[in-house]
Order: C-alpha cells, then structure tokens, then sequence
C-alpha cells in the first residue's frame, strides 16, 4: 500500500514561471491492485507517478510505502529501492537503441551483478511469457509498437519488482494491442503485482480489471462524481 | 615569501575550509532547531536535500584539511634552508610564535576531521538520517577550529621574515632546558620504552576483546590516544636516538629529512591513521544503539579497529626495525 501525504510538487520552484504541479495530494494506492490515474493533460498525473515510484521528490509531504517513509530516503536506498521494488514502464518507453531485446530487457539487472547466465535465462523467460522470443537478438529499433511495449514491460519486470508502474502505456496503440495489454495486465495480477499507471485512455481506465480510479484535474484529486 | 607553492595550496585549502565550516555551520544550525524527520514540511523536506550537498562538501574539505597536515610539515622542513639556524621543520616552525600553534591546530583538525569523515558515512549507512543532528552538531564545534587554524596559520606564513635568526632542534629538544618538549626529551629511556610496550599491550588487549567478544571498544579508544601520546613521548625520548644512531639527537622532526630516509613519516602515519581510526571507533561505538544502525555500526567498528590495530602494528614495527637496525647502544 503506498500512501501520499499532503503531497505537493512545484516544478521551477522561486522562478517566475513556477507550477504547481500536485498541491495537497492526500491518497492511499492500495497494493495488490490494479489502480489507474486519469485526467486531462497537465492534470498532474504523470508527477504523481513518478513520486510514487521514487522517481522525484516531492516539494513538501511525504510518500510511504508500506507503511515505511520512502520519499525522503537518502539516495543511495532509493535507488535500491527503484532497482528492486518498482518496475517501469515509461511512455515513450526508453528502450536503449543499437542494443538488442535481451539487452535492453537485462539493463536493469546488471547494477544487481547477478549471474550472467541466470540473468540471460530470466530475461527469455519474461520475453518468452511475452510472446517475444524470436526477437530476443534483434535491436530494439526494428520492433513494432506493441512489441516495443511489451519488451518495455518485460524489461519492467527482470528485477522482478511487486510494482510495476506504467506511464500511459498505451498512448497510440490499436484497440487489439491495448487488448492484449489489458491481457498481460491481467496476468501480473494473477501473479500478485500491484499495478499502477496514468492513463486518458477509456479503454483502459473502464476495463474491468481496474480495482481502482483516481480522477486528477489541474494538481488536485478530483472528488466530484463523473456525470454518468 | 608567502608566494611559495606550497604555502599557497595550503592556504587555498585553509581558506575553502574556513569558507565551508562557516556555511555549513549556518545550515547547522538550522538542522539543529529544526530538523524533525516526521515532518513532511517544505523546510524540512529542503533540509533533506541540501544535507547532502553540504556533507559532501564538507567532507571533501575535511579530507583535504587532513591531507595537508603532510603538506604544511613536508613544507616546514623544506624550507628550513630558507632561514638562518634552521636545521629542520623546528627552525621554520619557530620562526615567528604562530609556527607551533599552526601546527597543534592542524593536528586537531586532522583528529577531528578522520572522525567526522567516518561519523558522516556511518550516518549516509542509515535509512533514516540517524547521525545528521550528531554531525553537524559536529561541524558546529569544528567550524571554530577550523577557522582558527586557518587564521594562526595565515598569520604564520604571513610572518615568515628570513633575516630572523631562528633555534635548531638542539636548542629546543635538549633535558637541559625548560617546558613540555625538554621534559618529554629527558623522560628516561628505558621507561619510555615500557610505557610504550605497556600502552601497545593495552591497544593490543583492548583490540582483541573487541574483536573476539565485542567488547572493550571504548577501552580501545582510549587505549589509542593513550599509545599516540605515549609514542610522542618515546620518539623524543628514545626512539629517535636509535634512528640518528646519535645519543643526544631527540628531535622528532628530523626524522622527516631525506637523510634518515623519511623514517618520520614511516612512524608518523601508521601513528596518526591509527589514533584517528581508534578515535572513530570509539565515537561510533556511542551510536551503536541506534535503530537504524544496529546492524551496520558493530560491522564497522569491528573493521575500524582491525584498521587501528594494522596501522598501530606497523607502527610497531617500525619502532622494533629502527631499534633493531641501529648501530646506538643505549643500554648495557
């Protein structure tokens, strides 16, 4: 369970082109659940995501996970912390290019220094369970949309981390490709993540494995009922 | 005679420091009456991030203010040719009256660098900040020294004149005359000898319950400081002899000449690091009942005296090899 306190975010902060991106965010991120972000662009979402997931640090509040204060961490645990607890998967994904699959997938297991050989059967596994394989050895930049998200998610998962945090991730892709998101989505449920992403998308935040919405408008949760 | 190289870097170095001490100081301050790690609060939160920044600064100050210890007395026996009846660093030294308080000060700024450089990484080992209060509290009492230090030893360099006829180390470490280091010069040799072996036992003893039986790391410390003193002591008194294969040369600076083949430095820094390594040992030890540290800080300390007791053993050796190697007879 990952819980906000009077979180803010000022970006630019004394400037005279300050923004508050979050102001006074109070949440509970239940785990074990699916929970999805959701309002207009510059609504804050993408912000508080990467609070969440000890990305960024708020302007003011805090941020605990499981009960243990993680946003005012001194750095060198929360980068421990980023390694083996959370998984992301960012919107434009940020897969290396001019390295293969499997490269891009064992990148954020190599601080780890885990067995090389261990790490390259754990990486064909996740690309295997993601129906990407066969393309394991080809360069990243030769793959289509949905595979390039789904080598995204497997690269996610090689610490495998309970969190797996997804920055729209499905921004431009089809209706059968967000459906076979939505499946794998389904999937790391069944295997006891917890799932946390930004999304404007209805095909995504209506789908029936979402346990969990939180509306955002201009910085702030927006209480007040969608018109139905 | 202030633009020398070396008096220069370790001015530049004094004056950073002082820079340094003082801002880090202020923001001390600040860590002290406000400082509350339950606070989610725009100041505090500010705090958390500029802590870093500040101890890392900080602490690269510190180093540099312990390295240059061997600088500034490197560079008071090398420039000792600069003045007249100057045989080694005691002639630069006593050029003016700010040449030896210089250098005590640099000394306690070495001490008390080595313990807040290895408070500071026991405190970044903890989740939750558990030593921030002690060190900049740390900082707050250091700042003073520093800027002291840098003042005595600006006012050293700046009062260098080479027409002043200065006293060579016979004239200061001779029984026959009076204060601290004729004193020290004329402790008997033989029980110089024994209060060395005694305090070595004594570190040797204390270092080994604390290893073994995780106890006695107090003891350690103080163990420490007492064998830095004590070895001072039989440098002057005794050891030096042996290294000049001279009955009546007692001065613990010449050592430092290429002529006895920088011997001093082969005592002196296994001499230094150990103290200073104890002395941490023995400030962590206060610490150890922090919860966030509890498991990390007896690890620690375990390796710190183990570091001290190579170092003092070095040392050691290096006294037992001077001793053994000379052609002085001194007993018998």
């Amino acid at each position: 369970m990952i819980t906000l306190s009077a979180v803010t975010k000022l970006y630019n902060e004394g400037r005279p082109n300050q923004m508050a991106a979050l102001d006074g965010i109070d949440l509970t991120v239940p785990g074990d659940a699916v929970t999805v972000l959701t309002g207009p662009s510059g609504s804050g979402k993408t912000t508080l995501l990467s609070l969440i997931g000890c990305m960024a640090r708020p302007t003011s509040g805090r941020v605990h996970l499981n009960g243990d204060m993680v946003s005012g961490l001194p750095e060198s645990f929360l980068t421990g912390l980023r390694r083996t607890t959370f998984g992301f998967v960012f919107q434009r994904f940020n897969l290396v290019r001019g390295l293969s699959v499997i490269e891009n997938v064992r990148l954020p297991a190599v601080p780890l220094g885990p067995d090389h050989v261990e790490l390259t059967e754990r990486a064909m596994a996740r690309l295997e369970h993601l129906g990407l394989a066969d393309k394991a050895d080809i360069p990243v930049e030769y793959l289509s949309g949905g595979e390039t998200q789904r080598a995204a998610i497997a690269r996610a998962l090689i610490n495998d981390a309970p969190i797996l945090i997804a920055d729209e991730p499905t921004a431009n892709l089809d209706t059968v490709l967000v459906n076979r998101f939505l499946d794998i989505v389904a999937d790391l449920r069944a295997e006891g993540r917890t799932v946390i992403m930004t999304s404007h998308d209805p095909r995504i935040f209506t789908a029936s494995l979402v346990d969990n919405v939180v509306r955002m408008v201009d910085g702030r949760l927006d209480t007040e009922e969608a018109p139905a | 005679m202030i633009f020398q190289t070396p008096i220069m870097a370790l001015l530049l170095v004094s004056g950073l420091a002082g820079l340094v001490a003082l801002w880090s100081a202020w923001f001390g301050l600040r860590v002290l009456r406000r400082w509350n790690l339950a606070d989610g609060s725009r100041e505090q939160l500010e705090m958390e991030r500029q802590t870093h920044l500040i101890s890392t600064l900080f602490g690269f100050v510190m180093l540099a203010e312990a390295l240059a210890l061997l600088l500034f007395v490197y560079n008071a026996d090398r420039m000792a040719n600069l003045f007249v009846g100057a045989m080694c660093a005691v002639g630069t030294l006593n050029v003016n009256e700010y040449g030896f308080p210089a250098l005590y000060l640099k000394v306690a700024t070495f001490f008390a660098a080595a313990v807040w450089l290895i408070v500071d990484r026991a405190d970044r080992a903890g989740r939750d900040y558990p030593l921030t209060r002690v060190k900049y509290a740390g900082i707050i009492l250091l700042a003073p020294l520093i800027l002291a230090g840098g003042a005595v030893e600006l006012t050293y360099f700046a009062g260098l004149e080479t027409d002043v006829i200065t006293s060579c180390c016979s004239k200061l470490f001779t029984p026959a005359n009076e204060g601290l280091s004729s004193e020290v010069t004329g402790l008997p040799p033989a029980l110089a000898l024994w209060l060395l072996g005694g305090s070595g036992l004594a570190v040797a003893l204390s270092g080994a319950a604390s290893l073994w039986w995780g106890r006695g790391q107090m003891l350690f410390a103080v163990s420490g400081v007492v064998l830095f003193f004590v070895a001072l002591a039989a440098i002057i008194s005794i050891i030096s002899l042996y290294v000049y294969d001279h009955p009546n040369h007692h001065c613990p600076f010449c050592l430092l000449q290429p002529e006895h083949g920088y011997y001093g430095y082969v005592l002196y820094l296994p001499l230094f690091f150990g103290t200073a390594l104890a002395l941490g040992a023995g400030v962590l030890q206060v610490f150890v009942g922090r919860p966030s540290l509890r498991d990390i800080l007896p690890a620690r300390i375990r390796k710190l005296i183990g570091l001290s007791m190579v170092a003092f053993g070095l040392f050691g050796l290096a006294t037992i090899w001077a001793i053994v190697s000379s052609q002085l007879i001194v007993f018998g």
